[in-house]
């Protein structure tokens, strides 16, 4: 495949499958020395996703002169940081959405690594990955919620709130 | 009726103390009569905004709770410089702090000593009715303690403001369980410092139905606040701020509870 220009991109692309809870990558695919990067549901394109909100061709990268391009290609259109966009123009990292409800992924390349190695204000995570540990939320929970000063409180809670809107009702200043 | 509003962190460093400010003065402006007290007493803070010195006012939270003042006495009358000037007479807008001392040796001594909660409780409860409080905004200390757990069982709306990072959401997810037990009447989260680039409705999204609790306002992480450094009330500096738009959106959420 060939895109709109004939020069080569000169680092590795990454394009990751996040999971939609966690935002961690699911899956990963590498490409080095292509040009153009379609994603879709279709057999034929090189980042394929079995998702319904997936149109066959969704979206395509493509290196145009020194930097890659983000097309939207399906009806359901392309998502970055809440906008659906038709091209964006990528510098360093990007995530993205297929559609409103469709699946997260995450384009980066080796040299956005590159630079978030180098540069302190540079990050090519653009979204935090936030993750719960129920059982230790639990845990630590029943800690506290086993404590004395706790049952007393969570006994006197709906109290204390009832006698300040008694009190300051009876006692206007 | 009035409101006390507690906002936490369960870390330092989320913003706390300069939302809660902002807000204060922003619900202050509306219209009505508002205090904020400090009861961050091993780090206090809220007062660098307002821009008062040490020395500049006679009794702190401190004093309160070592039996040398009554609790009004500690409130220091901030109207004229965070909302201008009023008549003398005008019972709204008004603005109070209630600050923590400045001085290290009262912060150790009552660190070391320690104090009682229930007397605190009293001094919120008396502070609403003898300042004729419309609403009463605590600023808590970071972590999980016995006057954390007090301000928020006694609260009628728990703020929790937190960033899109993984200690910060972890740590949140307990305030917010021992909260749901107490029984709090309305809670919300508020993600602040949310960095440039970030998909804003994928971690609001993401938020709420982990916490299944309301995500009242994505808030961003600002160049001008930094700048600012604690050195004033944003809100006041930059009021056309898309910040100060976020942060009277979010006002006005309170308001409405």
């Amino acid at each position: 495949m060939t895109g709109d220009d004939s020069t080569l991109p000169p680092r590795e692309a990454t394009i990751q499958l996040l999971d939609p809870a966690y935002q961690r990558p699911i899956r990963t695919w590498k490409f080095s020395e292509q040009t153009t990067i379609t994603i879709g549901r279709a057999d034929d394109v090189d980042v394929e996703i079995s998702d319904a909100y997936v149109s066959r061709v969704h979206a395509e990268l493509a290196y145009r002169g020194d930097q890659w391009v983000l097309i939207s290609r399906g009806r359901n259109g392309v998502i970055v940081a809440s906008q659906t966009i038709t091209e964006l123009p990528i510098s360093g990292d990007v995530m993205f959405r297929l559609g409103s409800a469709g699946p997260s992924l995450r384009f980066s390349t080796s040299a956005s690594a590159e630079a978030a190695s180098a540069t302190l204000s540079y990050t090519p995570e653009t979204n935090p990955l936030l993750f719960l540990d129920e059982t230790k939320v639990s845990a630590e929970v029943d800690q506290i919620t086993s404590d004395d000063y706790f049952l007393k409180l969570q006994q006197k809670a709906k109290e204390l709130r009832r006698n300040r809107n008694a009190s300051i009702g009876d006692k206007p200043v | 009726m009035s409101k006390i509003i507690s906002t936490h962190s369960f870390r330092g460093g989320t913003g706390k103390s300069n939302t809660t400010a902002n807000l204060a003065v922003l619900v202050a402006r509306a219209g009505f009569r508002v205090g904020i007290i400090d009861t961050d007493i091993q780090s206090p803070g809220v007062h660098v905004l307002f821009r008062i010195k040490d020395g500049e006012f006679e009794y702190s939270l401190n004093d309160y709770l070592w039996g040398k003042c009554r609790i009004e006495q500690a409130a220091f009358d901030v109207t004229a410089r965070a909302i201008g000037a009023i008549t003398d007479d005008a019972q709204r807008p008004r603005l109070f702090l209630i600050p923590s001392s400045l001085n290290t040796g009262e912060i150790a001594r009552i660190l070391r000593e320690g104090y009682d909660v229930a007397l605190l409780n009293d001094g919120l409860q008396d502070l609403l009715k003898r300042l004729n409080l419309d609403y009463l905004f605590i600023d808590t200390h970071p972590g999980v303690n016995e006057e954390t757990l007090l301000s928020i069982a006694i609260s009628d709306l728990l703020v929790l403001i937190l960033r899109p990072d993984q200690q910060d959401f972890q740590g949140t997810a307990v305030t917010v369980e021992l909260a749901r037990k107490l029984e709090v009447p309305n809670m919300f989260v508020v993600l602040n410092k949310v960095p440039p680039g970030a998909d804003v409705d994928l971690i609001r999204e993401q938020v709420s139905k982990l916490y299944r609790t309301e995500v009242a306002a994505m808030l961003p992480l600002s160049t001008e606040m930094v700048r600012l450094g604690s050195g004033d009330i944003f809100a006041n500096r930059y009021p056309d701020h898309p910040l100060t738009e976020k942060l009277k959106e979010l006002a006005q959420r309170i308001l409405s509870i």
